[in-house]
């Protein structure tokens, strides 16, 4: 915006300043291809952070010859539904993050955003989205989608549903912990990195078949935190698998519920983390 | 010298006083632990031996890379990089001294600071709750140590060339963002180098990496201590060397617009 209005005044006051404005101009399309450019290589980064991963686990499960009678394969489906669904979920709620809300609160932005006529919530998530997290989508699908060949699922419309509500249900859940965590921080002021402990560590936790956790970890990841739900259901159904204990295919049909409550949940703590709020500085 | 022990303790102090981001970063490290703690339970349930690691000693590299894991990808890793960019950095050349000491020296206290904060309590409580494969002995502590300190400094020497590439180009975050996903599998933060293809065994176990976490757990399990240590040595050595050419060439290139 400063820079158009710098370059009009210019152009209006000095007629010798053509040579200036064309500088200016230059530049201006060099920042904006050089911030393209960032973000294509953060998403290839993040494409690559997600092979990486996958590669660990085929090296492993390699050497070992599956885990706790899942394929190499079969799990790699899990791990590319976590990874895709963690990634949309970040692609929403990256703003959120305790380190990035924490700045805006210390910045005393978020005081600004409280009196504009907009859901504040929205404008976080709206006002700065990470692109690169396309990368970690792109590359969950990928693997998904080859880990789901590789194990025999045959592709029908009702498995692509399946894939695509998993990923949706553990995306919309991280989004759910992100605002818990700016609720957190709503109160905390300084970011915790504990939050860390459910996006990404939920996602590394859903990637490999539930029944490997002890009964107390299943239980928080499957009834409180449904990151465990959101992946090993639907892929229980599409590999045709038994589960663990109550985490079974007959679970499956809960699952919109298990998720819906804990989005009411965030919505509790985010309204009491903005009742709480007084402003921080800025 | 005493210039560069002042800067150690300041950098000690700088990092040990976020008390409120040690309990999160504690927390965070043991629920890491945990999960590959489980997945190491059950790869191993039918088996007692895989490319030469029994189920204690996959234990041991789960937690050993927790209590390190903070030293190597420390919360500071974008400062140095995002100082250079905005032209803050330059300060640095107007000081007395060597810049390279002074910058390792410290960041090596912030790295200290968060290694013995950090490390201590998920080791214990793994050697509590598990069965690890840990030194007893004092002359297997002091090498465990020794080996914890070269890869400490090796890996504040891979920060500071990983933040180097910010003198080269103002995308430094596009272009370290492409390397983490490599440096963290072949470094071993993924799963143990030993269940690597053979070909990047060897490279991952004899490369520069193989300082950051590697040897550290190959020490503290007691396989081929000498040899781990020996390497470190070397590639610590190297390191340094290569920060200082790239320090070198960079300040040498640099242009200062203003700030």
């Amino acid at each position: 915006m400063g820079d158009t209005t710098t370059r009009s005044t210019l152009a209006a006051t000095l007629p010798s300043s053509v040579p200036v404005a064309l500088v200016l101009a230059s530049a201006s399309v060099r920042s904006f291809s050089s911030s393209l450019r960032m973000n294509v290589l953060r998403t290839l980064g993040a494409s690559v952070l997600v092979w990486s991963e996958a590669l660990a686990v085929i090296f492993l499960l390699t050497a070992f010859d599956g885990i706790a009678g899942w394929s190499t394969a079969e799990v790699l489906l899990l791990l590319g539904i976590a990874d895709a669904g963690l990634g949309l979920g970040m692609l929403l709620g990256e703003p959120l993050e305790p380190p990035t809300f924490s700045q805006l609160l210390r910045d005393g932005r978020f005081d600004q955003v409280l009196t504009r006529p907009m859901s504040p919530l929205l404008w976080v998530i709206v006002n700065d989205v990470q692109i690169r997290n396309v990368g970690r989508v792109l590359a969950g699908l990928a693997i998904a989608t080859g880990g789901a060949g590789a194990a025999g699922v045959s592709l029908t419309p009702a498995a692509v549903a399946l894939v695509l509500g998993a990923i949706t249900a553990m995306a919309t859940i991280v989004v759910a912990i992100l605002a818990i965590g700016a609720a957190i921080t709503m109160w905390t002021i300084e970011g915790t990195e504990v939050l860390n402990a459910f996006t990404y560590g939920g996602a590394t936790l859903s990637g490999w078949p539930l029944q490997i956790y002890s009964s107390a970890l299943r239980a928080v990841f499957l009834w409180v935190v449904p990151v465990g739900a959101a992946v090993y259901l639907p892929t229980l159904r599409l590999l045709d698998r038994e589960g663990i204990g109550i985490a079974n295919q007959d679970l499956l049909p809960a699952l919109p519920l298990l998720v819906a409550a804990f989005c009411a949940l965030a919505v509790v703590a985010w309204k009491a983390g903005l009742r709480h709020h007084t402003g921080a500085g800025g | 010298m005493s210039a560069l022990t002042g800067l150690f303790r300041a950098g000690f102090r700088h990092q040990a006083a976020f008390r409120f981001a040690l309990v999160s970063g504690l927390l965070t490290n043991t629920f890491f632990g945990l999960v590959r703690t489980a997945v190491f339970l059950a790869v191993y349930r039918s088996r007692d031996e895989v490319s030469g690691l029994e189920l204690a000693d996959a234990i041991t590299y789960v937690w050993v890379l927790q209590a390190v894991f903070a030293t190597v990808w420390a919360p500071w890793l974008h400062e140095f990089p995002t100082r250079v960019r905005s032209g803050e950095w330059t300060a640095e050349l107007t000081r007395p001294g060597a810049v390279l000491p002074r910058h390792l020296a410290y960041d090596l206290g912030r790295t200290a600071a968060v290694l013995v904060l950090r490390a201590p309590l998920p080791l214990a409580f793994a050697a509590v709750v598990f069965d690890l494969h840990l030194p007893t002995g004092i002359a297997g502590v002091l090498a465990l140590l020794a080996s914890l300190a070269l890869a400490a400094f090796a890996a504040s020497c891979l920060r500071l060339l990983l933040g180097a590439i910010a003198f080269w180009t103002p995308d430094f975050r596009g272009v370290t963002s492409l390397l983490f996903g490599p440096i963290f599998l072949v470094s071993g933060f993924v799963i143990p180098v030993e269940y690597f293809p053979h070909a990047l065994r060897t490279v991952a176990t004899l490369g520069p990496l193989g300082a950051l976490i590697r040897a550290p757990v190959a020490v503290a399990t007691g396989r081929l201590v000498v040899g781990s240590l020996v390497l470190q040595v070397a590639w610590a050595a190297l390191f340094a060397l290569a920060c200082h050419l790239v320090l070198r060439r960079a300040t040498e290139r640099m242009v200062v617009f203003g700030g």
